[in-house]
């Protein structure tokens, strides 16, 4: 035994014989390469063993027993070959799919590879600053003199409305912001708060005459503008970490516009102001107020965004109803020269303001694009996120309506871009829409969504729902596909009836004041829309809600002039309604006050009156 | 000594004309085989086994384990099916000697010697 190969009997005496270690490696070396399943192998083994062992037994020495064998890879193959085909035809064509079903799978693993390698040598190219391309689209006022937005912050500095002015938290200064009327409790402290600022309240008026706005969204925030916010003012984004972890990397989202607020704070100085100059006998101040409420609304919307839209709606509301208000309280005391100031200042908004702009957004979701997607120069490009890309989502989500929306799916944006993620470009690539693709679904959906204009109130309505149905739907299908679109564009679906309305409110007050000119003219108050034609450019006001004349009736209750409203169904201008709890809204408001009072299938309906001159401002107090 | 496709195909037939007389563990068969043939027909033992396999797949042998000696041996008996190919075989194999040695053959060894 020249290998050392252990006998434990003689040959050919019936006993055990220990292998030698040679022998051992090389039955071990045939089984392995076998690649059998385990108890075959072990068959395999147990008989190569037993060959060995008998072949010591007679006499073999252990280097001619291996010799003897033969070529262990040839031995190997076949003996795996011989013992498959002892397996049974399911269990051999079961073993077969999967052999071929491994390496289809790695073959596709290697091409997935391929293609994330490729994938990967596309960059994605950040070609320009979406901040400083908004910034460079407002206008610049060449003197700060020029600048309404300076004017209207020193007169709300000169309040003791700064952040840090201690004054901001007087019982006078919450008693104004709560715009109380002259029957609320706070009306005397709002009274005294105005009647001290009167000379403020004076320069805020004149501000808002400026012909641009010039607050310098984007821009290096000044020294005064940073003390009179204050740093509270940035606080109200998610969380202050992830605004600070990601406006690095998208700059629109870390943007702030604190400007909004304050001008929101303006408005109901000067709506209060207005009451107050109404009770006071004081029209040329309250037409000023009016004036200037417009036109604080018009220098919201500078630099089209959609929240600064919807605040410039707003205050447009607030104004509108203000001079309804007074007009049916307090008639007389506007003039006729006041009463055309009014109409024109209610007529001043601007054509483009009466529309959805989205050129802002368009330049807040290029930026997430070009930061998304890889560029190949020609306007097309694959989807390639970062790990970023979930931070984003989440705090786009957070600030979007994209969770309202799809609470039934669970919401799974993170998870599908985790995904994404941990399995590389090509599934991405592969799941969400390519960049050309998305920005003309992008471009489809924002023309879509800005139009309404020349249609009814009934087919903007009608448009909205079928924009907003046909988008979800686009979105429901295919989540993942629109996955940029779905965190962008959802708040857009239905605002074109918001400009709508907010043009239709503000003709509403126009033929009010027409109605008030016919009845100082005539001594009475006009039957129908045609008699208000002449002091309308020649037209008969109109119900945009059903596209008939403006219903208007007299009798003892007085005069009032209403439009059908959302339903369309005509309830003779009743001001008793209240707007039930269930449609949303403030409880209590009056019904009849509302534009837009949405309506359910067998729900109380409403009308939308217009103008109903009482003396008294109960139609505008909320019912407690 | 002869190798190749002749060598497996004559080999199929010598394994199962020897496991006619009754059952046989591997290694008695490589012995056997090798020493009735005079090495003519010795089968390497890396293809014996694989031989073994794929008779077995065939239903030709069937084998058991017997544990009870000192060492551990698997033993190969001739199924019906097996004895029905066997004899299908010889008679081949009768033939062809037949057509061999009238064609001046006549030291031609066959299986039937086994």
């Amino acid at each position: 035994m020249n290998d050392g190969t252990k006998v434990t009997a003689q040959p050919g005496t019936g006993k055990v014989i220990a292998l030698s270690q040679s022998i051992l490696d090389l039955i071990s070396k045939v089984v392995k390469k076998t690649k059998l399943r385990k108890a075959e192998r072990v068959d395999v083994a147990r008989e190569l063993t037993s060959h060995f062992q008998e072949a010591l037994v007679t006499g073999k020495q252990p280097d001619e027993a291996i010799q003897k064998f033969g070529d262990v890879n040839e031995s190997a193959r076949t003996l795996r070959a011989a013992a498959i085909a002892k397996r049974n035809p399911i269990d051999r064509a079961l073993g077969q799919t999967c052999m071929w079903s491994m390496r289809a799978v790695a073959v596709l693993v290697i091409a997935y590879a391929v293609v994330a390698v490729y994938f990967n040598t596309q960059s994605r190219v950040v070609s320009f600053d979406p901040i400083k391309r908004y910034s460079d689209s407002l206008p610049v006022a060449k003197s700060p003199d020029q600048a309404a937005w300076t004017g209207i912050r020193d007169a709300l500095i000169a309040m003791g409305l700064g952040s840090s002015d201690p004054r901001r938290e007087s019982t006078g200064v919450t008693a104004v912001l709560d715009k109380p009327l002259p029957s609320d409790e706070l009306w005397t402290e709002a009274v005294g708060w105005i009647a001290a600022n009167q000379p403020q309240i004076a320069a805020l008026q004149a501000a808002t005459k400026r012909s641009i706005f010039g607050y310098p969204t984007g821009s290096v925030m000044t020294e005064v503008d940073r003390k009179f916010f204050g740093i509270q003012s940035f606080a109200h984004l998610p969380t202050e970490a992830t605004v600070n972890d990601i406006e690095a990397e998208i700059p629109f989202i870390g943007l702030v516009l604190p400007q909004l607020s304050s001008m929101k704070t303006a408005t109901r100085i000067l709506a209060t102001d207005m009451v107050h100059a109404v009770e006071m006998g004081d029209g040329e101040r309250a037409t000023r107020d009016a004036e200037s409420m417009i036109a604080l609304s018009i220098h919201v919307q500078e630099g089209r965004m959609l929240t600064g839209d919807l605040v410039g709606m707003s205050i447009r509301s607030m104004t509108v109803n203000n001079i309804l208000m007074v007009l049916e309280w307090k008639p007389k005391i506007f003039n006729d020269t006041q009463l055309q100031r009014l109409q024109i200042a209610l007529r001043s908004v601007p054509l483009k303001l009466e529309r959805p702009d989205f050129t802002t957004e368009r330049i807040m979701y290029e930026d997430l694009v070009q930061r998304f997607y890889t560029d190949d120069g020609h306007g097309d490009g694959w989807f390639a996120p970062t790990w970023k890309f979930i931070k984003v989502i989440r705090l786009l989500e957070s600030v979007s309506g994209v969770a309202g929306i799809e609470k039934k799916r669970n919401n799974p944006s993170q998870l599908v871009a985790l995904g994404f993620l941990a399995v590389g470009r090509p599934f991405g690539v592969y799941m969400v829409a390519g960049r050309k693709e998305s920005n003309e679904k992008f471009d489809e959906f924002s023309r879509r969504f800005e139009g309404g204009q020349g249609l009814s109130l009934r087919e903007v309505v009608a448009a909205g729902i079928q924009n907003n149905d046909d988008f979800q739907s686009m979105i429901e299908n295919n989540s993942t596909r629109w996955l940029l679109l779905r965190l962008i564009m959802p708040a857009h679906a239905k605002v074109a009836l918001d400009f709508r309305i907010d043009q239709e409110k503000r003709n509403a007050a126009v033929v009010a004041i027409a109605a008030e000119q016919f009845y100082r003219a005539n001594g009475k108050w006009p039957a129908s829309a045609n008699d208000l034609a002449s002091l309308c450019n020649g037209k008969a006001p109109h119900d945009p809600w059903c596209d008939k004349p403006i219903m208007m009736a007299s009798n003892a209750d007085g005069f009032r002039m209403w439009s059908v409203g959302r339903d369309e169904v005509n309830d003779q201008g009743n001001l008793n309604l209240f707007t039930p709890s269930i449609l949303g809204g403030k409880t209590g408001q009056r019904a009849s006050a509302i534009a837009n009072v949405p309506i359910e299938q067998g729900q109380q309906s409403v009308d939308w009156v217009w103008f109903a001159p009482r003396g008294n401002t109960d139609r505008w107090v909320e019912k407690q | 000594m002869i190798e190749g496709e002749f060598l497996r195909g004559a080999g199929i037939v010598a394994v199962l004309k020897l496991l006619e007389r009754g059952e046989m563990y591997g290694y008695e068969l490589v012995v056997a085989l090798e020493k009735r043939t005079d090495g003519v027909l010795a089968l390497g033992q890396s293809t014996l086994y694989p031989m073994l396999y794929n008779l077995e797949a065939k239903g030709f042998i069937t084998p058991r384990w017997d544990e009870q000696g000192p060492r551990a041996r698997k033993y190969y008996r001739l199924t019906l099916k097996g004895k029905n190919r066997l004899a299908k075989d010889s008679l081949t194999w009768h033939k062809l000697t037949t057509a061999m040695e009238s064609l001046g053959f006549t030291q031609l060894q066959t299986g039937a010697t086994l």
